[in-house]
């Protein structure tokens, strides 16, 4: 019985250490809904999709996404790291 | 046929089968305990090593901090928050920052829209300071309150560095208001 026991235990542990992820890596798609709700802006739900990224020369960045409730933002990320979202109409 | 010391129980099997699922979990307190134990061990380490940069003298905290023309109000409640500092745990700023910089609980983005918040506020305490705009200690401090909480919100991965924040928070603002530049 012991020995049963014991290879469940440990059966189990390792099915989990295997299964194991990394719990709190965030997604991009997270990460720009978030921007989005922290500059004050409806989304609707913690990810976004369609999501578009362009850079510039001068090292502006340019996000383009939807937001689950259907609006489209657009998001500036200057060289400076300073973020304004805008609603795309 | 099976001899009675090689049956399986079943209760017996539940409750092992319990355990380890219990164990298993991936709950944020069972997967940052690891974090937390690394953290702790690094911010001990650092705090042996640096110096307290933005510790505050206890007696002339609030004197420091406020224009000549604050109001008295505003003068109280900065010495009763001087008190309430000098009670908590001793903090380093930098290290706080690192941190934050450091974490994988919030996005890139996220910590850039937060940047630039503390950047409005930073600005926010210079016009307060310079008399520029009608601006109270007040307003300035809901602001930081505000940005507080959407720091402490979406570090919901990382409790460990969410509690040193909050329980720095007065620390911070003081440091914050002595900023001169």
């Amino acid at each position: 019985m012991k020995t049963m026991v014991l290879r469940v235990f440990f059966g189990g542990l390792l099915l989990c250490v295997l299964g194991a992820a990394p719990a709190f890596a965030v997604t991009k798609a997270e990460d720009i809904a978030t921007t989005i709700m922290l500059r004050g802006q409806p989304c609707g739900g913690n990810a976004v999709s369609n999501i578009s990224e362009r850079k510039d020369a001068a090292g502006n960045t340019t996000i383009t996404a939807t937001c689950p409730n259907g609006k489209r933002y657009r998001i500036d990320v200057t060289n400076g790291g300073r973020v304004s979202v805008t609603p795309i109409r | 046929m099976m001899r009675c010391s090689e049956r399986i129980r079943i209760p017996e099997m539940a409750a092992c089968l319990l355990l380890v699922m219990l164990l298993c979990q991936p709950s944020p307190l069972f997967a940052c305990d690891d974090k937390l134990a690394t953290d702790e061990a690094a911010h001990s380490d650092t705090m042996k090593a640096k110096t307290m940069k933005a510790e505050l003298p206890k007696k002339t905290a609030a004197a420091d901090v406020s224009p000549k023309s604050a109001k008295t109000k505003d003068k109280v409640k900065d010495k009763s928050k001087g008190k309430q500092a000098a009670d908590a745990p001793d903090f380093n700023m930098d290290v706080l920052i690192e941190r934050v910089k450091k974490t994988d609980a919030i996005g890139v983005f996220s910590k850039l829209a937060l940047r630039s918040d503390a950047l409005d506020l930073m600005g926010m305490v210079k016009a307060w300071r310079r008399h520029v705009k009608k601006l109270s200690l007040d307003d300035v401090r809901s602001q930081y309150d505000g940005l507080l909480l959407k720091i402490l919100a979406l570090l919901n991965g990382d409790p460990a560095l969410s509690r040193d924040i909050s329980m720095a928070r007065e620390q911070i603002w003081q440091s914050l208001l002595e900023v001169k530049t």
